[in-house]
Order: C-alpha cells, then sequence, then structure tokens
C-alpha cells in the first residue's frame, strides 16, 4: 500500500548525466526556443543572464516582472540581449513564477516548440536549500555542452517532453505532497487525470525545466487565469502554484509524453541512479528503460518507501561547491581572441615601478589571443580628486581599446596570475559583472556569497571594470570620494544589471591605507545616504557630523530612483562604511 | 661570510600547501627593504624553501609552482633545500635547525606557509633592531579563519587574538608573532630550535630567547601579519 505523499523507491530514480559522454551531432535545423523567466528577485538576473548565455542556439527571452519600476530595471539587465528577441511584461504579483509564465506567457508556448522555465529563485525559507538556484542553473544551463545534450535527448526521443533538474538531496523530505494534494487533485480532475490520495509523487522540484510547449497543452488548455491564484504574501506551501509545481509530469505524461531528471557530475552529494551515457545508442536504451510514468505507478499496489533523508556529507557538499565556483571564474571558458585588458597604473609615486613591472609580468602570463596594455593614468590640466582620477583613468583604458579596465590605485606588487584571473571572471560574467581584485592579506574580509563570489560593492587598491559597465553608469560619481564612490558606482551596477564579483585569484599588495573616519568621512557616508534614499544613515551620519560641529553637505546629490534603492546594501553601521579593508 | 639583507626559512611539509605556499611568498616579495642611505635600491630578500622529503617530481612541481614569483622581486631570491634523508620521521625541527645552517645573513626569520605578512613587516622589525640593538624585534599577527579549496581561499571573519601576546610568556596567544631576530646578538648555542613545547618548536624558540634577551615589542600593538587557519 502506498502512503500518502510517498513517491517510488530511490532505485527507480534514475537521471541521466548532462553534458552527454559524447559530442552530439549537429541538429538539422536550429531549435525554436523562447525562456520564459519571471523575475521577481532582480538581484540574481546577472547571474541568470550569465548562464543564459550559455545557450547555443537562438532563443527568444520573455521576462515577467510585478511592477513598472522592475521593468526598467530587468530590461536594462537584458540590454543587448543578442541570442533572439527580449519581451518584458508587467503581470501580476500572484501565483509566484508559476502565473506569470502559464498565464501571462501563455500565447507564447503556443509559438515555439521548447521552452526554458526559469525564475528568479531565492529560498529564504531554508537556509539549507541556499546553493538550490545555482544546483538548478548549474543543471539546466551549466554550459553550451549540457545544453547541446539537452536537445540531443529531444532529438532522439520525440517521446521526451520534459527535463528537470534531479532533486538535491536536502530536498527530499518536501517531495510530498503536503497541503497542496486538494488542490493538486482538483485542477487534475479537470485535466482528466485521476488522482488518488496516495499517488506517487514526483515533480520538478524548483520549478524551472526544459520542455517542449505540447508536453504542456493539458495544462494551457485550462485556460487559468490571474484570479485563480491568490495573491502573494509569500507561502512556501499550499497554493494553486504549487499545486501545479507538483502536477507537471503527470501533465506531461496525460499529453503522451515521457519526462526525465537530469544531472550534472559533482553537483548531488549521492549519485546513486546518475547515468552517463556515451553514445546515442546507449542514450535511446537509457530512456526507454529507465523512463518511470507515474501514471502507471499509481494503479500499483505494493508498497514503496517514502523518500530517503540523505544526510549531507561535507566532503561532497564542498565539491558540490567547487563546481560553481569553477564556474564563477571562468576556469573551463576559452577566452575570445582578442579580449584586451589594460591595467592603468597609479600617478608615479615611491614604487610605481614595481608595481608597473609586476603590471607587465602578470600580462605576459594572460592565455593565448588575449590582448593586454598598461597605460599610466593621464595627468590632469588642474587639481582634481581622486574620483576624478578614476574617471579620467578609466577614460584612457577605453580609449586604449579595452574590454575590461584594471585601476589599480595605490604603489603595491600585483600577482602574476592576477590579470588572467580577472579577464577570465569577466568573460564567465559575459563582460558584465564588476569585480574586485584580492588586497593581501585581507583583514576585514567582505562577506562573499560563496556560490559565485557576490559581493556588494566593489572596491579596494584593485577594481576591474567592463566596458559595459562604463557605458552604463559613465563612471565614478565625481561628487563622491574613496569609497563612497566605489558603493555608488557598484549599487548603481547592480540596478542596471550588472554583478559585482570578488575576484579570488586576482592577487595584490598594497600597504594598508588610512581609516576613514571624521567629519569629510561622514560628509560623504551623508551625500551617499542622501544619493540612495536611505534615511536611517542618513540620520547616523547627520548626528555624527552635528557632534563635530560640523554642517551637511552642500550641495546635496539628486537621489536615484526610488526602485534603485533596494540595490544598495548600506550598513547600518557608519563605523563600519569607514573601516578599512585593505 | 655574512651577507647582507635578511633570510628567510619556510617549510613545506607536503605538496598539496602550494597554493597556500604561494600566497607566502606572494606576500613575502612585498618585504622589500629600502636602504637606508640609498631609497632606490633595497637590501636582498634570501627565502629558504625548506621541503619535507619531497621527491624529484614533487620538488620540480614547486619549483615550476614558484617560477612566476621569481620577476617580482629582483632583490629577493628563492634557493630550495629538500631533506632526502630516511631519518628522522618528523622533519619540522630539523628542518628549522637546517635553515639555521645554510642561511648566512645577520638577519633571520622563519614563516609559515600558513602566515601573510602586511607590506614592509620586515622593514619595520629590521628597523627596531637597528635602533634598538635588542636581539629579537617581534610584531603582532592575528588569527584568521578562511575556508581553502585548491587556489582559491576565502577568508571568514577576522577573529582578534584571545590576548596580547608577551614574549616572555607567548602561552594562550592566539597566534604566534612575527620576529626578526639578529645574530650578531645571540651566542650560536642558543640559535637552535628544539623539540619538545606543547606549543610547538617556534613558540619554545622565541620563549626561551625572550627570557633571556632584550625583545622589542613595539610591533606587538601594530598589525604586521595573519595566520590563516581552516
Amino acid at each position: 500500500m502506498l502512503r500518502e505523499g510517498s513517491a517510488y523507491p530511490l532505485e527507480q530514480e534514475f537521471s541521466l548525466e548532462l553534458p552527454l559522454g559524447y559530442m552530439p551531432p549537429p541538429l538539422p535545423a536550429p531549435p525554436h526556443i523562447a525562456v520564459v523567466l519571471h523575475a521577481f528577485h532582480l538581484d540574481l538576473l546577472p547571474e541568470i543572464r550569465a548562464y543564459l548565455n550559455h545557450i547555443p542556439f537562438p532563443a527568444d527571452l520573455f521576462v515577467s516582472t510585478d511592477s513598472m519600476a522592475k521593468q526598467q530595471v530587468v530590461e536594462a539587465c537584458f540590454s543587448g540581449w543578442n541570442h533572439g528577441t527580449l519581451k518584458v511584461r508587467v503581470l501580476p504579483n500572484c501565483g509566484r513564477d508559476v502565473a506569470p509564465k502559464l498565464v501571462g506567457f501563455a500565447t507564447v508556448h503556443n509559438r515555439y516548440e521548447y521552452l526554458l522555465h526559469l525564475h528568479t529563485k531565492h529560498s529564504p525559507h531554508a537556509s539549507g536549500l541556499a546553493g538550490w538556484r545555482g544546483y538548478l542553473l548549474e543543471t539546466l544551463l551549466g554550459s553550451p555542452e549540457v545544453v547541446r545534450g539537452v536537445f540531443e535527448v529531444f532529438a532522439q526521443a520525440p517521446r521526451i517532453g520534459l527535463l528537470a533538474p534531479q532533486h538535491i538531496d536536502d530536498l527530499r523530505p518536501w517531495i510530498r505532497w503536503g497541503a497542496n494534494f486538494e488542490l493538486a487533485a482538483a485542477l487534475a480532475a479537470r485535466m482528466g487525470i485521476p488522482l488518488p490520495r496516495r499517488a506517487p509523487l514526483d515533480f520538478p522540484s524548483g520549478s524551472m525545466f526544459w520542455v517542449r510547449s505540447a508536453a504542456l497543452r493539458p495544462l494551457l488548455d485550462l485556460n487559468l487565469s490571474f484570479a485563480d491564484f491568490p495573491d502573494e504574501r509569500g507561502q512556501t506551501d499550499g497554493t494553486l502554484a504549487h499545486a501545479i509545481e507538483r502536477l507537471y509530469f503527470l501533465v506531461c505524461e496525460q499529453a503522451g509524453f515521457d519526462w526525465m531528471k537530469i544531472s550534472t557530475r559533482g553537483q548531488l552529494h549521492d549519485q546513486k541512479g546518475v547515468t552517463a551515457i556515451t553514445g546515442p545508442e546507449p542514450l535511446k536504451r537509457f530512456l526507454s528503460r529507465r523512463c518511470v510514468r507515474l501514471s502507471a505507478l499509481r494503479d500499483e499496489t505494493r508498497a514503496v518507501e517514502d523518500h530517503p533523508i540523505i544526510t549531507a556529507q561535507p566532503a561532497k557538499l564542498r565539491r558540490a561547491l567547487h563546481v560553481l565556483w569553477r564556474h564563477a571564474l571562468g576556469d573551463a571558458l576559452p577566452l575570445p581572441h582578442g579580449r584586451q585588458l589594460v591595467i592603468v597604473l597609479p600617478d608615479e609615486a615611491p614604487g610605481h615601478d614595481r608595481l608597473a613591472e609586476s603590471a607587465y609580468a602578470a600580462l605576459r602570463r594572460l592565455p593565448s589571443g588575449a590582448l593586454g596594455r598598461v597605460v599610466a593614468t593621464p595627468k590632469l590640466e588642474r587639481d582634481g580628486s581622486d574620483t576624478i582620477r578614476r574617471n579620467v583613468a578609466l577614460r584612457a583604458g577605453f580609449a586604449a581599446g579595452a574590454d575590461l579596465v584594471l585601476l589599480l590605485g595605490a604603489p603595491g606588487l600585483m600577482h602574476p596570475d592576477s590579470a588572467s584571473a580577472l579577464l577570465r571572471m569577466s568573460e564567465a560574467q559575459g563582460g558584465r559583472a564588476l569585480l574586485e581584485g584580492i588586497s593581501l592579506p585581507q583583514l576585514a574580509p567582505k562577506p562573499v556569497d560563496d556560490k559565485d563570489f557576490t559581493i556588494s560593492w566593489a572596491g579596494g587598491p584593485a577594481i576591474a571594470v567592463p566596458r559595459a559597465v562604463f557605458n552604463a553608469t559613465g563612471g565614478f560619481d565625481e561628487c563622491l570620494l574613496g569609497r563612497f564612490a566605489e558603493m555608488d558606482l557598484s549599487w548603481r551596477a547592480r540596478a542596471l544589471g550588472f554583478a559585482i564579483r570578488h575576484c579570488p585569484r586576482a592577487l595584490f599588495l598594497a600597504a594598508p591605507g588610512d581609516t576613514e573616519a571624521g567629519p569629510q568621512a561622514w560628509t560623504q557616508g551623508l551625500r551617499l545616504a542622501i544619493k540612495w534614499g536611505n534615511a536611517a544613515a542618513k540620520a547616523d551620519f547627520m548626528a555624527l557630523l552635528r557632534e563635530l560641529g560640523e554642517q551637511p553637505p552642500e550641495p546635496q546629490p539628486d537621489p536615484v530612483p526610488v526602485e534603485w534603492r533596494a540595490f544598495a546594501d548600506f550598513p547600518r553601521d557608519p563605523a563600519v562604511v569607514c573601516r578599512n579593508e585593505t | 661570510m655574512e651577507l647582507a639583507g635578511l633570510d628567510v626559512v619556510i617549510r613545506l611539509h607536503d605538496i598539496s600547501e602550494l597554493p597556500r605556499l604561494d600566497h607566502c611568498l606572494f606576500s613575502l616579495l612585498g618585504q622589500s627593504i629600502p636602504v637606508t642611505s640609498d631609497a632606490d635600491h633595497c637590501e636582498p630578500l634570501w627565502l629558504h624553501l625548506m621541503l619535507h622529503r619531497f621527491s624529484f617530481a614533487e620538488a620540480q612541481v614547486v619549483r615550476s609552482a614558484t617560477q612566476a614569483l621569481r620577476p617580482l622581486d629582483k632583490t629577493a631570491s628563492l634557493t630550495m633545500h629538500n631533506w632526502e634523508l630516511p631519518e628522522p620521521f618528523d622533519l619540522r625541527v630539523p628542518l628549522l635547525n637546517w635553515g639555521l645552517e645554510v642561511t648566512k645573513c645577520r638577519y633571520f626569520t622563519c614563516i609559515g606557509v600558513s602566515d601573510l605578512l602586511l607590506p614592509g613587516a620586515y622593514a619595520k622589525l629590521l628597523a627596531r633592531l637597528r635602533l634598538t640593538g635588542a636581539a629579537m624585534a617581534v610584531g603582532r599577527v592575528i588569527t584568521q579563519r578562511v575556508r581553502w579549496w585548491g587556489d582559491v581561499v576565502l577568508p571568514l571573519v577576522e577573529i582578534p587574538p584571545r590576548s596580547a601576546f608577551v614574549p616572555s610568556r607567548p602561552e594562550g596567544a592566539d597566534a604566534l608573532p612575527v620576529f626578526l631576530l639578529d645574530r650578531a646578538r645571540l651566542p650560536t648555542h642558543d640559535l637552535v630550535f628544539r623539540v619538545g613545547h606543547p606549543d610547538g618548536e617556534v613558540a619554545e624558540f622565541m620563549q626561551r630567547l625572550s627570557s633571556q634577551y632584550e625583545i622589542d615589542t613595539r610591533y606587538m600593538t601594530d598589525l604586521l601579519g595573519v595566520h590563516q587557519v581552516l
């Protein structure tokens, strides 16, 4: 007898390893692909864009979000999308990611043969699942070879309708109907799918997958509307969207297709059932023998166990993380011929020659085909702030033909592998990330997202600015100084859809600078707080200035658009803002 | 014959520590010490890498991995010394004493591959030795918890030391200070590392010297380095 919410035995849980163990033959014609992406958490868009660049075919992009303000940010983030057309729509904030995709973009499913369903997945309700998004994206879009493998499966097996990532082990306890069964059963009945209380369950956990549009036809034909979905209140279970997520495989079967789960090597703690395929014939054999039909299991009466709870093993967790790191660092990525890094040296000062020599040494170790130049910061016609000098340096670097400009802020030493590391990491982000080098040792390191090295702002003695960031932002705000200008540039870049990353292999030596504290720092902090509309920080800095008998700065900066404010990770403690990182 | 500059001995016990060695050596190459009478020139830095019974192939890997760093400092030289004898099993102390034997400068120090120095750390200590005539100068080092994977290191939060280092009583110090000693002010019989101290041979060495000779502690209040722990 099947227990409620049970799944089928783990021995039947085969998944296909991608990339395939052979080079798939070219497709007779490029597949007709639409990417349907619901963008609620905009800070994740740079990461998703970088992954989407791995699709080696034309692909039209349909993005939904929930406000006009967010629409502008989304459009900025995907500006220059050259795989196909881009359409951004503002849709009601209900039905999680499911309603925008199935209702808002229902007609897109009629026009394309293949779809990729994605969304900006945050899992704050379960911190143990923090790496889930990275796993899903890596499995669906980890490399062009992964995507070619997906379409090889679709080509070799026309009856495969949906490919979804295997469940991460931490999630298995939640692979059950839970509070969603009644809603799911009612909806399934409308599609003609019998769903007894003890029906076995499997589904694309995370709600991201590759699919033939025909495999979703029973669901699309229900003509659901936004009114069918409850208002968004941060529900983590028990809504129509959660019920639909659990029905995708059954819908696929009802449409006459099979489905299969996919995995990427090293990403799961437990590799049981992950199957590597070495050729087209083994692929066909695997798919013919290992596809599971939930609708067939539903009719069986033998007992099956609950999904096993697999304890994550630290060593394997680290291995999974390492796969994401390699991806973020661009380890496996070939650098396109002619990519150019320009290193702009600071004004002459003691130690300048050593820094220049180390910069040349680093450029000599660039990969074959990459270009590098060292230029000096042009002399200013009259005195100017460091921020003005930095903008002059950036303009000089891009005028010299740079794709990426590395600004060195102080005399010191550059590690010979730093130039390569920065160029590779920049390329891995599609040239859309502001990068921060490391000042060794790191005395007060910023919090770094250990999945992809995201940081809230890039600063310190070595900042690498790609051309796209410079073109979009215009460089540093010359009304701000030092790290306040760095924070401002980083946050504007984030608001315009760029990533901010820490490059752990780009090492620099620089003597620690002075901590920025005192009236000048408080004034700068106040300017930044006013510009970014942070009332709490503004009050803090005003109070600090009042204590010193100082007046607020005049003129005050123009504020950024309100919708950008969410991109500013303003530290609550002014002392932290002024802390010395080097 | 005494050589100008200072000697730094670094022990490498395991080839898997190569990424840490790279970071450590890089931080050492930032230790240029301007000659007092001629700021355009630096005193030589003699780096001695003591290998713990490495195979020929492993030694070649180390040589190749350190090659890229060599052009960074023309005043620094790196020499590898590989202990090939089968005995003793534990080479922690013998490698340091061998380091004392093969080095020829007046000023001597040793450092672990998990240690990173701030630029100018040795210059500061050397200046103190010359100014005060002390036998040894020490500087503050903090412990920092990090995560290593391959050549990627992610520092976690800064961890302040549990207690300040007191040269005559290093027990309980969170990280051993960085030190530089003046061999001209120390008798040869005291220049030896010994086994048996619970905090290790370097702690014993520093404790013993600090109990008998003048130690300059000016930089125990200034941070000069970081000791990384997993």
